[in-house]
């Protein structure tokens, strides 16, 4: 399968030139905002966005700075308080592990295969399997994997990735990246246990590639961006 | 590859208990498992009522871990089956706030998964669709087995969300059924009934041991039923709520027909994901009468809401295995607490008492909140 386009962000700054979707974004979190706006943007490469299969990868740091607002809230208030327990859990990205899957369907008018995987470490890789075993069974043509996350309790830091895939090779010349297998392998107990994230691993791992030189090849996932069971290893090519 | 799948193992645990015994027995003579929980009465909140798991002593993230384990270690038992040469495709519903020590506590979704799968093989994957993560899990699963990229698998849900945090959100979004003076809690999920208001929310799993027909052979284990359907679809309408006219859900009934190339007179019995809540229902009766257009005759339609409240992640999981006994004993419970069908659900219900029916087909759906349907088909093992 072909990497399309490959869209990344560490900031909001894809947002400020679409208000009309940022309006429709602007009471989540900044993972959940940056994941929209990076999927929306990388579907603009599809034949028909809304077609393209839809994996999103739901967060999985810690509880979003909204929700554990309202938990303080909780613990603080006399729980007969009607207000102690007045949120709307949509506004949260991780009281509804789907808001963006579901916002990004939404957005595309798409109606097709998807999945949400997440809340665990590395599911990222495996998003890359489904999307490489149903191209190659040609059940869909186009797929888009989005995610983002957050670094500790409140907003932290805000790391969102989409990538838009397709069983056939670019007409532009663009894109580079071909993903030809991905293999999980048991390995040894690890010292480094993995970090809990959606996209930082597909945002390193395309990273790397950006600075590889064209020819074939092999990226070993690395342990914290793992799934803590296996060494997983990708092999492909860079045009 | 395009072999049969079959399921040979089950394990199930919900508000009536450990086993799949128990819950079939309660569901086919009409009892409810939601009652009032303690320790939702103790902090006097609008809602009291659930479907609480008997028997794991004390709350917290160790609780859920011993609901998903016991479902399936069951499934596995019953399957004679070495979980190292098993994929595992679980949903452990969202990131919770377990009553720990008398306040909620934080609790990774991540932390129940990755202590449930380790001692399975690769794929092990976390479906997060919101309530249809049960069912996608199994369909999902099959989808593996049948392409040949995995053998055996274990898949399915669980969940323990029955706490004030979100009891408290739920009805603040009006989807849970708020308690009301007087009234049994019991009575207080009515799916498809003029009277629902909302659903009642519930903890369990429900776990599957899913596997090619050969290597259940190989191991001389009897399949319990076939699963030979799956079809997945967006709303893509509204965050809060699925369109009148049902037109996501019934995507995904189709597609689940597609895959399985069967017509929708092939099915025989719909396991409704019939929450209780007043669109949703109305919605998922909509999607139904499209797709069958015979609806007033059959297929017959059942839902287990009433009966076991709504185990969110665990749900569609539970419900397919209340699916898998529906094809093997010919016997299709009612739905509880159905009294007066809303016209705007009007289906072939099963009111009352359960049906006995030849059933060689059960489609189980389930509609995650956001817009994500997903629809399985479970079919008899012909002998």
């Amino acid at each position: 399968m072909f990497v399309l386009k490959a869209v990344m962000a560490k900031d909001l700054s894809l947002l400020e030139g679409n208000p009309s979707l940022w309006r429709k974004v602007r009471r989540f979190n900044g993972p959940g905002q940056a994941t929209v706006a990076v999927a929306v943007e990388a579907a603009r490469a599809a034949a028909d966005p809304s077609r393209v299969g839809l994996i999103g990868l739901a967060a999985c740091q810690s509880g979003s700075s909204e929700m554990f607002a309202t938990i303080g809230t909780l613990l603080d208030r006399p729980p007969s308080d009607p207000m102690a327990f007045k949120f709307n859990p949509t506004y949260t990205l991780h009281a509804l592990d789907n808001l963006a899957l579901s916002v990004v369907s939404i957005e595309l008018k798409n109606r097709g295969y998807a999945i949400g995987l997440g809340g665990t470490a590395g599911q990222c890789w495996d998003a890359l399997d489904i999307a490489r075993a149903r191209l190659a069974m040609g059940d869909e043509r186009e797929f888009l994997i989005f995610g983002g996350d957050q670094t500790g309790r409140g907003e932290g830091s805000v790391v969102a990735a989409a990538l838009l895939l397709s069983c056939e090779p670019p007409v532009a010349t663009t894109a580079r990246v071909r993903i030809d297998t991905l293999e999980w392998t048991r390995a040894d107990e690890s010292d480094r246990p993995p970090t809990l994230h959606a996209a930082a691993g597909l945002a390193e791992f395309l990273g790397v590639l950006e600075r590889r030189p064209p020819g074939p090849f092999e990226y070993r996932v690395p342990p914290d961006h793992g799934n803590g069971l296996d060494s997983i290893c990708i092999r492909g090519a860079l045009a | 590859v395009n072999e049969a799948v079959v399921i040979t193992g089950m394990g199930a645990v919900s508000a009536f208990g450990s086993g799949v015994d128990k819950l079939w027995h309660a569901v086919t003579t009409g009892q409810s498992g939601i009652r009032r929980v303690e320790r939702l009465s103790r902090l006097g909140l609008r809602v009291t009522t659930g479907g609480c798991v008997p028997g794991p002593e004390g709350l917290g993230a160790d609780r859920h871990l011993a609901i998903a384990r016991r479902a399936i270690d069951d499934a596995i038992e019953q399957a004679h089956l070495d979980v190292s040469t098993s994929a595992f495709i679980w949903a452990t519903g969202l990131d919770t706030y377990v009553d720990e020590s008398g306040r909620p506590t934080y609790r990774r979704s991540g932390d129940c998964f990755a202590a449930l799968a380790a001692r399975h093989r690769s794929p092990r994957r976390l479906v997060a669709v919101a309530c249809a993560s049960g069912t996608q899990a199994i369909g999902e699963a099959a989808w593996l087995i049948r392409t040949g990229r995995a053998d055996a698998c274990v898949a399915g849900g669980s969940s323990a969300m029955l706490d004030a945090v979100y009891t408290t959100a739920f009805a603040g979004l009006g989807a849970i059924a708020v308690d009301k003076a007087g009234e049994n809690p019991g009575d207080a999920c009515r799916p498809f009934d003029r009277q629902r208001r909302g659903f009642a929310l519930s903890e369990g799993a429900g776990a599957l041991v899913i596997e090619r027909a050969s290597t259940a052979q190989a191991r001389g284990v009897a399949p319990l039923a076939l699963v030979t359907g799956l079809g997945t679809s967006e709303d893509a309408h509204d965050l809060n709520q699925p369109p009148a006219d049902g037109g996501g859900a019934e995507l995904a009934i189709l597609r689940s027909l597609a895959d399985a190339h069967l017509e929708p007179d092939g099915i025989d019995v719909v396991n409704s994901h019939g929450t209780g809540t007043f669109v949703g229902d109305a919605s998922e009766a909509a999607a139904i009468r499209s797709v069958f257009k015979n609806w007033r005759e059959r297929p017959l339609v059942h839902g287990l809401k009433g009966a076991i409240g709504h185990a969110m992640s665990a749900a569609g999981a539970i419900e397919a295995i209340v699916a898998v006994m529906t094809c093997r004993e010919g016997v299709v419970p009612a739905t509880v607490n159905l009294c007066s069908v809303d016209e705007a659900c009007s289906l072939r219900h099963v009111v009352g008492s359960a049906e006995r029916a030849p059933v060689r087909r059960v489609l189980s759906s389930s509609f995650g909140m956001g817009g994500q349907n997903a629809a399985i088909i479970i079919e008899r093992v012909c002998q």
